[in-house]
């Protein structure tokens, strides 16, 4: 019995369906592939063993090997003569150019000889310390509890802020006016609080033919007006209508009258 | 169409890039002493000047910022193919996103434009040659060109594709043979 008999022998014991197929090959094979077979693969094993490219593509293929190797194409004239000037500029045009290094030696060789380490000194421990501290500072803050959610609270807050503006207002409109017309002095008494020391100093040395003030010392408020009880009111009105206090810049100062 | 080059090694000329002052004299030296090798290579691989021409320009910028770090563990133009090499095939592929058609599309428009070449010849082997390698899939046709074009050795050729010796060998092989098959049949 031969292989093959006891190959469908068991086929059929199997009640395979392989049993019953014919076993041809359904690939083809090129015309003559058998033939040159032999000779095709001594020839590459010869040209795997050679180090040099002609003899090993003479091997390989004599009518490749027998070809001439120039180029077809065409190049335009004077491509390659200026080539390596055309790509420097180009890259120069490039922001890769220069490193910040490359570009601080080219401005200024005396800064990029410098070394660059800061002459600043740190307390010993900072840096181990710092991420502890941000650490703290990074913890959860405690809760905020709303002082909205009482409504008591509220209610005073509103009546708080009522009064303040009660009495402001008060303060405000009970601050009487006075005509500098007909009562001018409490006018200027009144107006003369509102004007620095300094133009009042002026003012008194403009005026003043005889007595003068002591430059060097500071002249209390009592002082000013010991020395200008003498001095017209229409004098002092004048001058401070110049001195242009009359437009209630100084707010504080009406308010605390 | 040889211009003067430089006598300096690369090893002198990549000294002299990683110096300020003569970084730029160095960078103009490695051009010119391959900007032909270079120009070709990409030339094969894309047909068309002008496209070759943008190619380059990408390959001459990359060398400006990535010479410095080159470590010199291998040779300088082995470096520089592997950069001409990975910007080819990296525009290929923005070709094929660009026009949306699969890559054997590609290879029949670069075969169009060897075909629209104002000097094309079909009569002429090198031309018929240009055809045949249009064929190949891009990274045989990357293979065939370095160990065909500029008889890289195949160690070399390793660092430049990343591949093994190995399959360089069976890759060109089978280059080969398709080539001389189109050759013979066209």
């Amino acid at each position: 019995m031969t292989t093959r008999d006891n190959i469908l022998h068991e086929l059929n014991e199997l009640k395979s369906s392989l049993a019953s197929l014919n076993p041809g090959n359904v690939y083809s094979v090129p015309a003559g592939y058998f033939d040159g077979l032999a000779d095709q693969v001594l020839s590459r094993i010869k040209s795997l063993e050679t180090a040099d490219p002609k003899e090993e593509l003479l091997i390989l293929s004599e009518m490749l090997g027998h070809l001439p190797k120039q180029m077809p194409y065409a190049v335009p004239a004077g491509y390659f003569e200026g080539l390596a000037e055309r790509a420097l500029e180009s890259v120069q045009k490039s922001n890769d150019y220069q490193t910040a290094n490359e570009e601080l030696a080219s401005l200024s060789p005396l800064l990029s000889g410098l070394k660059k380490e800061m002459p600043y000194e740190v307390p010993a421990g900072y840096f181990e310390g710092i991420t502890k501290d941000i650490t703290e500072k990074s913890k959860p803050e405690t809760k905020v509890v709303s002082l909205g959610s009482r409504s008591w609270f509220r209610y005073a807050a509103a009546a708080v802020v009522t009064g303040v503006i009660i009495l402001g207002s008060f303060m405000i409109f009970n601050n009487e006016k006075i005509d500098p017309a007909s009562d001018s002095h409490a006018w200027v008494k009144k107006s003369i609080k509102k004007v620095s020391t300094d133009k009042l100093e002026e003012f008194i040395e403009l005026v003043e033919d005889e007595k003068s003030v002591a430059s060097n010392s500071t002249v209390k408020q009592e002082e000013i007006k010991e020395l200008i009880k003498d001095i017209p009111d229409s004098e002092i009105q004048n001058f401070l209508n110049e001195t242009d206090i009359l437009d209630g810049s100084d707010k504080d100062d009406l308010l605390l009258n | 169409m040889s211009l003067t080059t430089t006598t300096l090694s690369d090893g002198e000329m990549l000294a002299q890039f990683r110096n300020p002052v003569t970084k730029e004299k160095a960078y103009t030296n490695i051009i010119r002493k391959y900007q032909e090798k270079l120009y070709w290579h990409i030339r094969r691989m894309v047909v068309d000047h002008d496209d070759a021409n943008d190619v380059l320009q990408n390959v001459l910028i990359r060398v400006w910022n990535g010479l410095e770090n080159f470590r010199e563990d291998s040779q300088l133009y082995t470096w520089l193919y592997r950069v001409a090499t990975n910007e080819c095939l990296t525009f290929l592929e923005q070709q094929k996103k660009r026009t949306s058609v699969s890559l054997s599309d590609v290879e029949s428009g670069l075969s169009n434009r060897i075909k629209a070449d104002s000097h094309f010849d079909a009569n002429k082997l090198e031309w018929k040659l240009q055809l045949a390698i249009q064929q190949l899939p891009e990274k045989q046709r990357v293979v065939f060109s370095l160990r065909y074009y500029d008889e890289m050795p195949y160690e070399e050729m390793s660092r430049v594709l990343e591949t093994s010796e190995g399959a360089l060998k069976a890759s060109y092989h089978h280059a080969v043979k398709k080539v001389e098959d189109y050759m013979l049949n066209h």
